[in-house]
C-alpha cells in the first residue's frame, strides 16, 4: 500500500491530467536474481522525497497492484497499459522500481516513439546471455529491449567493475560509457551518443551509484559515479534531448544504511523532472 | 529384559536368559590366550559423539571431531550407551554373549564411537586447516597434488587488534561468489576475468586453489597459533603459488610471513586507512623479522602516481598487505584514493617488483557496511592477484 506520493504531489487515479508527469510505482521482485528487496524501493523513494520540491507539476498514480507474488507475464502487462494510459493523456510517465527487468514494459509501451533511444545508467550492462537467465530477469532486460523493434541505439553509462567477458561488444548498437569514462570526460559528450532529433527513454538503476553513496541495492561495484555526476550527466540529456519515460530502478530499502539510497534516488528524479516538464511543452 | 535382546535386534536361535550378574564385576572370562584383544580392552564412548536425530527405530550419530554421520539401529545404540564408563565387554554381558555382540562393538570402535579407555591421551591438537563452507571464487580446493597458482588460506583471528575480523574471510569468500572461477569449455584452463575499468583480461589461465581456514583454538597460547599459520601455510603453498591470506587482523600479517616460503628479503606494503596506527603496531612487529626488509605504509593520503613504487627500489619481492576498507566502504579525510587508483598503484607494483604474497586484513563486521568492504576486498584481491601473475 502505497504511504506517499513522490514530492508530496496529489495522489489520483483515474482522471486525465496532462501536461504533467505521473508517478507509477512498481513494487516487484520477480526479476530480481540477487536480493530480495527492491519491492520496497517505490514507497522508500516517495518516502524520502517528500522533504524536496522540484519545480514541476505531477501526480502520483500510486502503485500497480497485487505485483509481489503475482504472475509476472500479468505484471508486465498491467505496467506497459499503465505507461500507455499516461502517454494518451499527454504525460510523461515515471516509473519507480523495483527490479529492473520492469523497464521493458514501459520501454514496450513507447513504441509510438520510433526510433527510441535509451540511455542505460547502470553498474552492469543488464545484457546476459539467454541461457541460465529466465526470460524475465534484470541481468538480461537489456538484451530484450535491444530486440524491441521501436529501439535504436543503446547509451549505457555507469558499467564497471569484473566481469566474465568484455561486455562492451555484445550489441552493435549499444555504446558503453564505462563509470570512469563518465566521471572523466565532459558531462556533454554523452550527447554524441543520442541524435538530437530522436526521443530518449531514460533508466537509472541506482547500482550506477558508488556504493558509498547507494549501498541499498542488490548488487552493489565499486567504483561508480557521485550521486551528483549522475545528475549531471542525466541532466544534460533530459534538458537537450526529448526524454519520452524515465524509471528510477533497483532501491532496496531492506540494504539501505540510514535511507541514504531512497535520497539519492530522489534527490535524482527531482534534478530531472523539471527538466521533463520543460521539454514536454516544447 | 533379555540382554542379547537388548543389544541385537534379534536375539540367536539358541535364545535364553542370561544370569545378569555376572556382567558388572566379572573380569574376563575363560583363557584370553588367542582370544580377540578386544574382549580384554577397557571401552568408553568418544567424547566426540552427538545425538543429531532419533525415531522409533534408529538414533543418528554425529562425530563432531569428523563430522562422519551414522545411523544405528536402537539396540547397537543401546550396546554404545552401555560403554558410558569404562569397561570391557564382558562387563556388560556375560561371556557366551560377549563373543555374539563383538562384531556390533567391533563396528562401533571401527567407527570411533568407541574408544580404548587407557590409551595414552593424545596431546591437545588442533588441526592445520579446516574446511570452509564457500570457497574464495568458488574456486577448487587446495590438493597437495596440484601446486596452483595462488592458494587461498583464511586466516580468521582477531585477537590483537581492535577489529571485529574473525568472520570476515567468511564473508569475503561469500562475496567473491560473484566472481567465479570458471575454466574454459575449449581448453580446460581458467578463463579469468575482464577488468572493465582497465579494459584488460587478468589472471587468464591462472589456477586457484582454497586450502580452507586456519582455525583459532581460543584460549591457546599465541604462538601455538602463529606457529600454526606458519605451517600451515608452508605445507600448502609450495613452489611458485603465491598465497592470498584472508585476514583476519593485521596481526595476521606477522604470522603468515612466517611461513612464506621466500628466500630473499621483504618489503611489505600496507594499503590501509590507517597508515600511522599500522606503522606503529604491526609495521615495527613486521621490521623485526629476519626476512623484512622494509615497510612501507600507504593510506587514504597515499601518493598514487604509479611511479611512487619505482622509488622503493628495483625488482622488490613485495608482501602486499590491503584493508579493503581504504576504498569504497569508509569515509576517510581527505577522502581515501578510489578503487580505480588502488587498481592503477597494485599494477604498478606488479610491474616493477614481484608480489611474493597477497593478503587482505582488518575488515571490522561493526564497520557500517562490511559487505561493501569485502566486495571491494575480493577486487583489489583479484587486482593483486592479476599484477603477480599478468604483470601488466
Amino acid at each position: 500500500m502505497t504511504v506517499a506520493s513522490l514530492f508530496g504531489w496529489p495522489n489520483a487515479a483515474g482522471e486525465p491530467a496532462g501536461d504533467a508527469i505521473e508517478i507509477v510505482g512498481v513494487p516487484s521482485d520477480s526479476g530480481n536474481s540477487i536480493a530480495s528487496g527492491a519491492r520496497f524501493g517505490p514507497d522508500a523513494i516517495r518516502r524520502a522525497s517528500l522533504v524536496l520540491r522540484p519545480d514541476a507539476n505531477g501526480i502520483d498514480r500510486g502503485d500497480i497492484g497485487d505485483v509481489h507474488d503475482g504472475d509476472w507475464q500479468d505484471v508486465l502487462e498491467r505496467v506497459e497499459n499503465a505507461v500507455n494510459a499516461i502517454v494518451r493523456r499527454g504525460s510523461r510517465p515515471v516509473l519507480l522500481g523495483g527490479d529492473h527487468a520492469i523497464s521493458y514494459a514501459a520501454v514496450a509501451a513507447l513504441r509510438e516513439c520510433r526510433p527510441l533511444n535509451i540511455l542505460w545508467f547502470d553498474a552492469h550492462t543488464d545484457f546476459c546471455a539467454w541461457p541460465n537467465a529466465h526470460w524475465h530477469n534484470h541481468k538480461q532486460v537489456l538484451r530484450r529491449i535491444a530486440g524491441l523493434d521501436h529501439v535504436a541505439r543503446i547509451v549505457q553509462v555507469g558499467h564497471r567493475g569484473i566481469t566474465y567477458f568484455d561486455e562492451a561488444s555484445r550489441f552493435d548498437r549499444m555504446t558503453v560509457v564505462t563509470a570512469r569514462a563518465a566521471r572523466e570526460a565532459p558531462a556533454e559528450t554523452i550527447l554524441e551518443h543520442l541524435p538530437r532529433d530522436e526521443p530518449v527513454y531514460m533508466s537509472i538503476d541506482i547500482d550506477a551509484v558508488d556504493p558509498r553513496w547507494a549501498p541499498g541495492t542488490g548488487h552493489p561495484v565499486p567504483g561508480g559515479l557521485s550521486v551528483a555526476r549522475l545528475r549531471r550527466l542525466a541532466r544534460v540529456v533530459a534538458d537537450n534531448r526529448e526524454v519520452v519515460g524515465l524509471d528510477m530502478m533497483e532501491v532496496n530499502p531492506l540494504l539501505d544504511d540510514r535511507d541514504r539510497t531512497s535520497a539519492a534516488a530522489a534527490a535524482i528524479l527531482a534534478e530531472l523532472v523539471p527538466a521533463l516538464m520543460r521539454r514536454s511543452h516544447h | 529384559m533379555a540382554i542379547l535382546e537388548a543389544f541385537c535386534d534379534e536375539a540367536p536361535a539358541s535364545g535364553g536368559e542370561y544370569p545378569a550378574g555376572d556382567a558388572r564385576h566379572s573380569g574376563p572370562q575363560g583363557d584370553p590366550a588367542g582370544a580377540d584383544p578386544l574382549l580384554t580392552t577397557r571401552l568408553m564412548v568418544s567424547d566426540d559423539l552427538a545425538l543429531e536425530s532419533q525415531d522409533d527405530t534408529h538414533i543418528v550419530v554425529i562425530n563432531t571431531a569428523s563430522s562422519a554421520r551414522t545411523k544405528l539401529s536402537l539396540s547397537a545404540y543401546r550396546l554404545l550407551k552401555a560403554f558410558a564408563r569404562p569397561c570391557r565387554i564382558d562387563q556388560v554381558a556375560p561371556a557366551q554373549v560377549a563373543a555374539q555382540i563383538l562384531p556390533q562393538v567391533r563396528m562401533l570402535v571401527d567407527k570411533q564411537m568407541l574408544v580404548d579407555a587407557d590409551a595414552p591421551v593424545p596431546a591437545d591438537t588442533v588441526r592445520l586447516r579446516t574446511a570452509v563452507a564457500y570457497k574464495f571464487c568458488g574456486a577448487p580446493a587446495y590438493a597437495k597434488s596440484k601446486i596452483p597458482d595462488f592458494v587461498i588460506l583464511g586466516v580468521p583471528y582477531d585477537l590483537a587488534g581492535e577489529t571485529d575480523s574473525r568472520l570476515a574471510p567468511a564473508l569475503i569468500r561469500r562475496k567473491s561468489l560473484d566472481y567465479s572461477y570458471q575454466l574454459d569449455f575449449g581448453d580446460g584452463r581458467p578463463r579469468g576475468w575482464f577488468d572493465v575499468n582497465r579494459g584488460v583480461w587478468m589472471l587468464r589461465g591462472a589456477t586457484l586453489a582454497d586450502a580452507g581456514d586456519v582455525p583459532v583454538d581460543y584460549g591457546e597460547n599465541r604462538a601455538c597459533w602463529v606457529e600454526r599459520v606458519g605451517t600451515a601455510l608452508a605445507e600448502c603453498c609450495t613452489g611458485h603459488s603465491v598465497p592470498l591470506i584472508l585476514g583476519g587482523d593485521r596481526s595476521v600479517t606477522g604470522a603468515a610471513l612466517g611461513g612464506l616460503r621466500h628466500p630473499g628479503k621483504l618489503t611489505v606494503v600496507q594499503i590501509t586507512a590507517d597508515p600511522e596506527h599500522a606503522a606503529d603496531g604491526a609495521g615495527r612487529h613486521l621490521l623485526r623479522m629476519d626476512k623484512v626488509e622494509r615497510v612501507v605504509s600507504l593510506g587514504a593520503c597515499l601518493d598514487r602516481r604509479p611511479e611512487t613504487v619505482r622509488a622503493w627500489g628495483d625488482a622488490l619481492s613485495i608482501y602486499l598487505s590491503i584493508d579493503p576498507s581504504i576504498a569504497g566502504a569508509r569515509w576517510t579525510a581527505p577522502p581515501g584514493p578510489t578503487l580505480h587508483e588502488l587498481k592503477v598503484l597494485i599494477a604498478a607494483i606488479g610491474k616493477v617488483h614481484r608480489i611474493v604474497g597477497i593478503e587482505l586484513v582488518g575488515l571490522d563486521m561493526r564497520s557500517r557496511s562490511p559487505e561493501l568492504a569485502a566486495i571491494t576486498g575480493c577486487h583489489l584481491a583479484l587486482a593483486a592477484m592479476s599484477a603477480a601473475h599478468d604483470r601488466f
